[in-house]
């Protein structure tokens, strides 16, 4: 009975014929992508462009992977990877069988042999190890969910040094993006003056066309992070700051598409 | 008027423009009569500063004679004669309330492309790139001064340009550099870098009361300046090791405080180590070559402090993390808030106590700033300083 990840002491560790296996697909993934001329010489099979094309694509990118997939992403059990080596180990038998046949008078064919009977002992060890770990992953149970994307953020806020009523009124008054019965405000800490927070999420659309507006910033959140920082600007300073590059002041569209830094010929324009 | 704009990397050209106006109502327009070209101002000409486009007019560094000024400005009238600092500031935020003028909350439109970069936004600066704003700059016949409530100071008296051109930038971050080393009595502090900030770092460090300072570049005639006009010590890193130089000259102490006045494009003596942070920064692996700042660290005596004055842009490899740690060592470092030291140091300029005007090397037509560009670049013809007169 092989061991389980918690028997190894430490939960995620890899067992040794899976850590053999994982180190022997990166070592056969490096000359493979680097040489693979010399590699398929060394192997007995043709050393032609096409070959090699098909060493490096076939071979040497499987391989890395593959190393990538046992020793680093699919820990413990690495299933998924293993199914997709015995399969590899198919396809190398193949090729294998389809050099042997091509050249029926080379005296290399020994090599071919030789590296056949390689091909097959890891297949089989493959083999192996993918039954052990299929069983060993079942046993263990469906995994711990993973988060893969932080949940989007629902609320945003900016300290504004002024206040608290102060800014309560300069919001009432403020013709703005951000949800405005959504803001509360808070007085900050060490007379900082007072905290704004407000709502940032709205009904999701497709994710082609959120994406889109997001590389334009037209995105909801980038409008109301914009906003703020035009509300925050005008409670501390008066107004909102222009600049040559950016002539309406903090604009999430406009950082796509700067000016150049030097000054507009007609001030009015762009604003 | 005529401007000096960046065209490309290693290319810069002077071209007509329209003239600046009033867009706020706290803005001054100041017809530029000096300004000069920053060691700074060489990451944009080489290119390693990110989000540069063609025809950004140049320059952070400029004073004048106030010609406009919006309906919120009362501080300031037509003919004043001013200097301005780089970054721009509002002074009504909390940070500008701390003194941190050059990390104003609001002086930056472009704060949301900061923002994803550095993680919180940083103040707007003249002609420094559109992630500090995208504000065209002073190597220029005028330019718009924002916030002019804040930042410009009066200069009453009759001090040559060359004498207060430097309240604008190089002189505040020089001796921010020194006044971040927290000097004691008996310090012996060490400089990397003898261009004008360093200068300027080595001579605050000497006023506030260090023991010894000791001043490291390769250039043997900006050594000189600092042997001849500020009596320091000097090592040239390129015929001396540095660490054992300084571990002899401390008695195996480390220096007390180690000054990085260099950056971003510092060189290392050994041309293997060179090319190596050379061919990463090239290749945008890194935006640092960050050869100075390793050297003070590993100089520093142990409980130590390096002070980083350098300007840095982003990511770089190789910090040794493990020696600032181990050695109880305190990093402080940050953008000069030029703000607070503008007063006090044309104070000490006005009685006489020094003049900045040491530093600048080449005064030039505006005209011939690529011409400027190229003699600072290359330190030729003994160039520490450019100033520009349009």
């Amino acid at each position: 009975m092989p061991p389980s990840a918690s028997d190894l002491g430490r939960p995620g560790d890899l067992g040794p014929l899976e850590q053999a296996l994982g180190w022997a697909s990166l070592a056969l993934g490096v000359p493979q992508t680097l040489a693979p001329g010399a590699f398929n010489r060394a192997i007995g099979a043709p050393d032609g462009p096409r070959a090699k094309l098909v060493t490096v694509v076939a071979g040497g990118t499987r391989e890395l992977a593959a190393g990538a997939g046992i020793l680093a992403a699919e820990r413990p059990w690495p299933v998924r990877t293993l199914i997709a080596r015995v399969a590899g180990d198919a396809l190398d038998v193949g090729l294998l069988v389809a050099s042997w046949r091509s050249r029926p008078q080379d005296r290399n064919r020994w090599r071919l042999a030789l590296a056949f009977a390689t091909a097959t002992a890891i297949g089989t060890a493959d083999v192996l190890a993918l039954a052990r770990a299929k069983e060993q992953s079942d046993a263990d149970g469906p995994p711990l969910p993973t988060v893969k994307e932080h949940p989007k953020r629902e609320r945003t806020g900016v300290t504004v040094r002024a206040p608290l009523e102060e800014v309560r009124a300069a919001w009432e008054a403020w013709d703005g993006v951000a949800p405005k019965e959504s803001a509360d405000f808070v007085i900050a800490p060490g007379g900082r003056g007072t905290e704004v927070r407000v709502n940032v999420k709205e009904g999701a659309g497709l994710p082609p066309v959120e994406l889109a507006k997001r590389v334009a910033g037209r995105s909801f959140d980038q409008q109301v992070a914009d906003d703020l920082r035009h509300f925050k600007q005008t409670v501390e300073t008066g107004e909102v700051l222009r600049s040559d590059g950016s002539p309406e002041g903090p604009s999430a569209p406009r950082l796509m598409t700067q000016r150049p830094a030097q000054p507009v010929a007609d001030p009015t324009q762009n604003r | 008027m005529r401007a000096n704009v960046w065209s490309g990397r290693n290319t810069v050209q002077v071209e007509n423009v329209p003239d600046p106006k009033i867009l706020n109502d706290r803005d001054a327009i100041v017809q530029i009569t000096s300004t000069a070209i920053c060691g700074s101002d060489l990451h944009l000409y080489d290119g390693y500063m990110p989000t540069m486009k063609q025809g950004d007019i140049l320059g952070h560094e400029f004073m004048g004679i106030v010609t406009d000024v919006g309906k919120g400005i009362d501080n300031l009238k037509k003919g004043d004669r001013v200097v301005v600092p780089f970054p721009i500031a509002c002074g009504g935020c909390n940070a500008c309330a701390k003194g941190l003028f050059a990390s104003c909350e609001n002086s930056n439109p472009n704060a949301a492309l900061a923002e994803k970069m550095m993680g919180h936004p940083v103040a707007g600066i003249f002609g420094y790139s559109h992630l500090t704003g995208g504000f065209a700059g002073g190597q220029a016949e005028a330019a718009r001064v924002p916030f002019a409530d804040v930042g410009p100071i009066k200069i009453e008296g009759d001090l040559p340009d060359e004498s207060v051109l430097p309240l604008s930038d190089v002189l505040p971050t020089g001796w921010m550099g020194a006044e971040m080393a927290d000097i004691s009595e008996g310090d012996v502090v060490a400089v990397w870098g003898a261009g004008a900030v360093g200068l300027f770092a080595a001579l605050g460090a000497k006023l506030m009361g260090a023991e010894r300072v000791i001043v490291i570049d390769r250039i043997e005639y900006r050594l000189e300046k600092v042997r001849n006009d500020l009596g320091l010590e000097t090592i040239n890193y390129e015929q001396t090791a540095v660490l054992e130089a300084l571990n002899e000259m401390t008695a195996g102490r480390g220096p007390d405080a180690c000054i990085d006045a260099v950056g971003m494009e510092a060189h290392h003596g050994h041309a293997a180590v060179n090319a190596y942070d050379r061919v990463k920064q090239a290749t945008r692996m890194e935006t640092e070559r960050p050869h100075a700042v390793r050297e003070a660290i590993m100089a520093c005596a142990n409980g130590g402090t390096v002070s980083i004055i350098g300007v840095y842009a982003g990511l770089m490899d190789k910090f040794p993390l493990g020696s600032l740690m181990n050695r109880s060592l305190t990093v402080r470092t940050g953008q000069c808030h030029v703000h607070r030291y503008m007063r006090p140091l044309l104070e000490r300029i006005e009685k006489g106590e020094f003049d900045p005007a040491f530093a600048i090397s080449h005064t030039m037509s505006l005209e011939d700033a690529p011409k400027g560009y190229d003699t600072f670049k290359h330190k030729e013809d003994c160039c520490t300083k450019v100033i520009l007169k349009p």
